[in-house]
């Protein structure tokens, strides 16, 4: 619902969605089903939402820019298939349950690595095999919240849509810290069900920021993303 | 037996490996770093690596730069085969406890899914897009054959043709991989890595035929794992796809009477594994992996005549007197 807030990067986040769908297309019929229902669901077009966005608010977005939006709502889905799973395996149907989702998710793992091979988009292995690093290693140690885990997925998509279009500059530093808050953002909103002083006070951390972020073309981008959010329990110019 | 001496003359290039391997997860998470040396430790053939050494010496061979890829496709088969101790809910592994079993499958998952990321970073290092896409298009072609096989498991219906598409994803990709790898990053010729290509193929194919015969007739303490391990998945390999294929009526009928009930008693497992002896299915199958034996020497043949031809040759003729 927030994504539809922002339309016009409407045709990138459909393209996004068009391309990963054809990553099961010869698949059979089960796995087919089973990944469409995560490919449309808006939580894990966040982060590939988040990297369009990134772009569009600093220049046009281009074609590498498209693609690792594919790669971040891939990973999303792949995070969110690699989740909890049941320490016991007792019967046969839960085992089924288990199985398809650590497999599926490893050949997306595969699949990632597939589309980063490609000459222009190799720059982003090292960054992409980091975060999936942390991310496990952190989720191993039950170090960190879901809040914190969709926070670093989201950082690094913010500082990928910006370094498809400016390289790697401050505000590609900056940018991917606003990345960071509007993961941890999104997640708090969902868990809280709306507002909650925990949402307010991170609202608030994420609308400074972007206030003093230098050299957006299109800042309204994301200030509109922010205040569909906020307008669900406030004022919208108590917030501003 | 895949004799440790064929791999001799490569002994001082495999200790780098190992020793490259050791030291790769230092400074990582705590629990991953301790779990992982358990596996390092657990053996291994360490086929994989090997054959991306011996490959890489039909180019402009330079060791230090041939052992991280060496090592990152042992860890990519690590990282699979956690992951398929958590698929397959395994207990036990090379003869001791799985990962699983010490730590759970979360834990698991998550170390599978490092590892995995870990040699994507070495890999990276290389930034060579043809070594990229030999490796990801095994990796999904790993994953592809693990799904397919999955989707089939219970049914009892997987086919000859089937099953050999199964383990060419499966298992003989990563291998074909690990050849062209070696040869690729050399800088060695087109018609050698042609050549390589096949051999990996067929060996590859060769090595998981007799690993799914060893399932049958050898002991749970010289496999490692229970016998029958992947009957007790769902999963018919080819010593039963004979027996339902061309047993007798009556063999046939015990085996899917048995098969049917889908879990199985030890006893009737070893039942199996009798009929499977009756049938001549393990017969069958070694000829199946002496076929493919032959066809991996053919494909030497085109190699250059020189001592890692003939240690290649060596290490194919061994295959089928593998005893785990």
């Amino acid at each position: 619902m927030f994504i539809n807030a922002v339309g016009q990067v409407a045709s990138e986040v459909a393209a996004i969605k068009s391309i990963n769908s054809q990553v099961f297309e010869k698949s059979s019929q089960n796995i087919d089903l089973y990944f469409r229902d995560l490919l449309v669901n808006e939580k894990y077009l966040w982060s590939a939402f988040l990297c369009i966005l990134s772009a569009k608010a600093l220049r046009e977005v281009n074609k590498t820019t498209v693609k690792l939006g594919c790669i971040m709502h891939l990973l999303s889905i792949t995070m969110h298939l690699h989740k909890k799973l049941p320490q016991t395996i007792l019967t046969t149907d839960i085992k089924k349950k288990l199985q398809y989702p650590i497999l599926i998710g490893d050949l997306m793992y595969c699949k990632i690595f597939s589309e980063l091979s490609r000459f222009e988009m190799q720059q982003y292995i090292p960054a992409v095999s980091s975060l999936i690093c942390t991310i496990h290693e952190r989720l191993a140690g039950q170090e960190s919240q879901e809040e914190e885990i969709e926070a670093l997925i989201c950082e690094k998509a913010c500082y990928f849509g910006a370094h498809s279009v400016i390289g790697s500059t401050d505000t590609t530093e900056k940018i991917s810290e606003l990345g960071y808050h509007l993961g941890a953002l999104r997640t708090l909103w969902e868990s809280e069900e709306g507002y909650s002083a925990k949402v307010n006070s991170r609202w608030q951390s994420t609308w400074k920021l972007l206030d003093f972020l230098p050299g957006l073309k299109e800042k309204s981008l994301f200030q509109d993303i922010l205040l569909k959010m906020g307008e669900q329990w406030t004022q919208k110019e108590q917030l501003c | 037996m895949l004799k440790r001496q064929v791999f001799n003359e490569i002994d001082d290039d495999m200790k780098k490996v190992e020793e490259y391997l050791f030291n790769m997860l230092h400074n990582s998470y705590e629990g991953f770093e301790s779990s992982y040396r358990y596996l390092l430790k657990s053996g291994g053939k360490r086929i994989r690596p090997a054959f991306t050494l011996l490959a890489a010496r039909y180019g402009k061979e330079d060791i230090d730069r041939i052992v991280p890829l060496a090592a990152a496709l042992e860890l990519v088969h690590m990282a699979s085969l956690i992951h398929d101790d958590v698929v397959d809910a395994s207990d036990m592994r090379r003869g001791r406890p799985t990962i699983r079993k010490l730590c759970g499958n979360d834990f698991s998952l998550h170390l599978g899914a490092y590892l995995f990321a870990r040699a994507l970073s070495v890999i990276a290092e290389y930034q060579d897009e043809q070594l990229n896409t030999i490796l990801s298009l095994a990796g999904i072609k790993m994953c592809s054959g693990e799904i397919g096989q999955l989707s089939e498991a219970y049914s009892f219906k997987t086919g000859l043709h089937q099953y050999f598409y199964n383990i060419k994803r499966k298992t003989a990709s990563l291998v074909t991989g690990s050849c062209q790898a070696g040869a690729v990053v050399s800088g060695a010729k087109p018609q050698i890595i042609q050549a390589l290509i096949k051999y990996g193929h067929n060996i590859g194919m060769a090595y998981q035929i007799t690993d799914d015969v060893l399932d049958f007739s050898k002991d749970e303490k010289i496999i490692g794992k229970p016998v029958g391990n992947d009957l007790q998945q769902g999963i018919t390999t080819l010593p039963v796809i004979y027996v339902l294929k061309y047993g007798s009526e009556a063999a046939q009928k015990e085996i899917l009477e048995i098969l049917e009930k889908k879990t199985f008693e030890t006893h009737e497992v070893k039942r199996i594994s009798e009929i499977v002896a009756d049938t001549g299915a393990i017969a069958f199958s070694m000829s199946i992996v002496n076929k493919y034996v032959e066809r991996a020497i053919k494909a030497a043949e085109n190699l250059p005549d020189i001592r890692t031809t003939q240690i290649l040759k060596e290490i194919a003729r061994s295959i089928n007197g593998r005893e785990y």
